[in-house]
């Protein structure tokens, strides 16, 4: 129970963290279509540190709750240990023909992602109901929503990386080349950290993005390559775009994963 | 950080409770309409951010004397209006005196404090982002950053709220947009750090790299230095040079197009990653500049 709680309250997180980044994200774009981007850059700064702050504080509570030591987790590391250690002896003894297994000395010692180490030594046959059998499955549910935290975090480095654009090109007729463009990655990207953010399946959005970056990468083989005072920082953003593309890529993957493990573990 | 926010904020606490003690004798001897409008307009114009008490709590006042307005007119209690006019703006008298004159805010500390706590975070990142492009990985980046981002939520926004002293204004929103560029800077670097560049890209630029750690360490703590109002003992020296020498070695060693589009993702992310590093290099010595000025200003 106790488990199941926490995993829904970290993916409730793990949710808020996506939508301040698309919130984040919506707050950087609206400088590359306003006209007036640099006379009010002191404004749009403003919006732009509340945005990046509420996306912090977030982000900072996520890996809180994430942490080993948090009280979720102080809790069922407490309980659960002994009872799972005797099902886990039961289960490869009565099941596998074996004898019961002699306790591992360090049966306590929780090592990486919070395993307790004979769940690593063991051999797992039916891996899946191993681990259902004593619900390792939660915990594998919270290794997969670390992952997802950190796929976030680079996928916010990106998005900073991205729109370091607005620094370098101090010419605003320079974005109205590319204004359609911007406009589409721009409503793409977000589409899909919102859909993300709720746990959706995101693939079907993944090839458009990718068309709408080759024809941002058309436009600047066109005309950014001559219009724009330094033709560098636009290849620097279109290089983070594809890595932006391809986070999205592995982030969806990995939610899908999660979810698709729960659907099966419903149906089991 | 957290005893400075705590310090804050009880200090707005004593203030609001001091100037509630007052306004609620003052309502108990010269109110004219007994209703609690009085107290209630102290709490309500009290409640501002640092360094704009009185623009903002005049502004709350009209608003609350608006709204009751519109409230009196809405359930006919007209007849009343004058005397609540006159008892909220006792309150609003009350609460905007206290707020500005009892424990005010010392906003230069609470900007020099968060500023250089955000400041010497950033030097810890930037040595862990160099670590991470050298030697492919550093177990204290991740630490790094999330230090990074802690700092950052002490970042002191309340100096571009309306009403902020005219005089400070410019000068500290100029000083917060460039330590949040600084931020994302770095965020940048660490996503370009990440890259799995190969041993041959990082050992034509690690001689300098290293030492361009050194230098900007040094600049930073000359930053932190002026911002703690002490003597600089050390002179910083800018890493503009390091830089070249970078960018010198790198175009010795790849062959790169007159299109730039032939180069591959590993030499675009360093070029990236270099031309970061100058964007850095150029914030701090503008800060530091006005820093410098500011100093002679006092």
């Amino acid at each position: 129970m106790i488990n199941k709680i926490r995993s829904w309250y970290i993916k409730k997180l793990l949710s808020n963290c996506l939508y301040a980044l698309a919130d984040l994200q919506r707050a950087f774009f609206v400088n590359y279509l306003k006209k007036d981007y640099i006379k009010k850059r002191k404004y749009y700064q403003k919006i732009l540190n509340k945005k990046s702050k509420k996306f912090f504080f977030n982000m900072i509570k996520t890996s809180n709750a994430l942490k080993n030591d948090s009280p979720f987790k102080a809790a069922w590391a407490t309980v659960l240990p002994s009872l799972e250690h005797e099902n886990a002896r039961d289960f490869y003894g009565n099941h596998h023909g074996q004898s019961p297994l002699p306790i591992p000395e360090h049966e306590n010692e929780n090592n990486f992602h919070g395993k307790p180490a004979w769940a690593i030594i063991l051999p797992t046959p039916g891996h899946e109901n191993a681990r259902d059998f004593h619900g390792k499955n939660k915990i594998n549910d919270l290794n997969e929503m670390q992952d997802i935290f950190f796929k976030i975090d680079h996928l916010s480095e990106i998005i900073f990386s991205l729109n370091q654009l607005r620094f370098r090109v101090v010419d605003y007729t320079t974005f109205k080349v590319c204004a359609q463009e911007m406009q589409e990655i721009e409503k793409f990207s977000i589409m899909m950290i919102i859909q993300l953010a709720n746990f959706k399946n995101s693939s079907v959005e993944l090839p458009i993005f990718e068309e709408k970056i080759h024809q941002f990468e058309n436009i600047y083989n066109r005309a950014l390559q001559i219009v724009a005072i330094d033709p560098l920082v636009f290849m620097f953003f279109i290089q983070d775009l594809y890595a932006l593309n391809e986070e999205l890529k592995q982030l969806s993957l990995a939610i899908f994963c999660l979810q698709d493990k729960k659907n099966v573990n419903r149906i089991n | 950080m957290l005893i400075e926010l705590i310090n804050k904020n009880k200090r707005h606490l004593l203030r609001i409770s001091i100037a509630l003690c007052i306004a609620f004798s003052v309502n108990q001897w010269y109110s004219f309409s007994f209703q609690w409008w009085l107290p209630l307009t102290t709490f309500f114009v009290m409640l501002t951010d640092v360094g704009s008490a009185v623009y903002q709590g005049i502004l709350r006042y009209f608003f609350i004397l608006l709204i009751v307005c519109v409230i009196s007119w809405i359930f006919s209690l007209t007849e009343l209006m004058p005397v609540r006019a006159y008892d909220m703006t006792i309150g609003a008298v009350i609460g905007i005196i206290v707020n500005i004159t009892l424990f005010p805010d010392p906003v230069d500390t609470y900007f020099c404090q968060s500023t250089a706590m955000i400041l010497q975070c950033y030097n810890v990142y930037f040595q862990e982002i160099v670590k991470l492009l050298l030697h492919k990985k550093s177990i204290k980046v991740n630490q790094a950053k999330l230090e990074v981002e802690k700092a950052m939520l002490s970042l002191p926004l309340w100096v571009y709220e309306t009403g902020f002293d005219l005089t400070l204004q410019k000068s500290y929103q100029y000083f917060v947009m460039k330590v949040s560029e600084m931020g994302e800077l770095l965020f940048s670097m660490h996503h370009l750090a990440r890259c799995h560049f190969s041993r041959q890209l990082t050992h034509i630029i690690a001689e300098p790299l290293q030492q361009s750690i050194q230098k900007g360490n040094q600049f930073f703590t000359a930053l932190i230095h002026i911002l703690h109002l002490k003597k600089l003992k050390m002179t910083a020296v800018d890493f503009y040079q390091e830089i070249e020498i970078m960018e010198q070695h790198f175009k010795e060693s790849i062959q790169i197009s007159t299109e730039m589009l032939d180069v591959s993702k590993d030499s675009v992310y360093l070029i990236e990653f270099i031309y970061n590093m100058r964007e850095l290099q150029d914030i701090l010595v503008k800060m530091s500049l006005a820093l410098r000025e500011g100093q002679k200003l006092l």
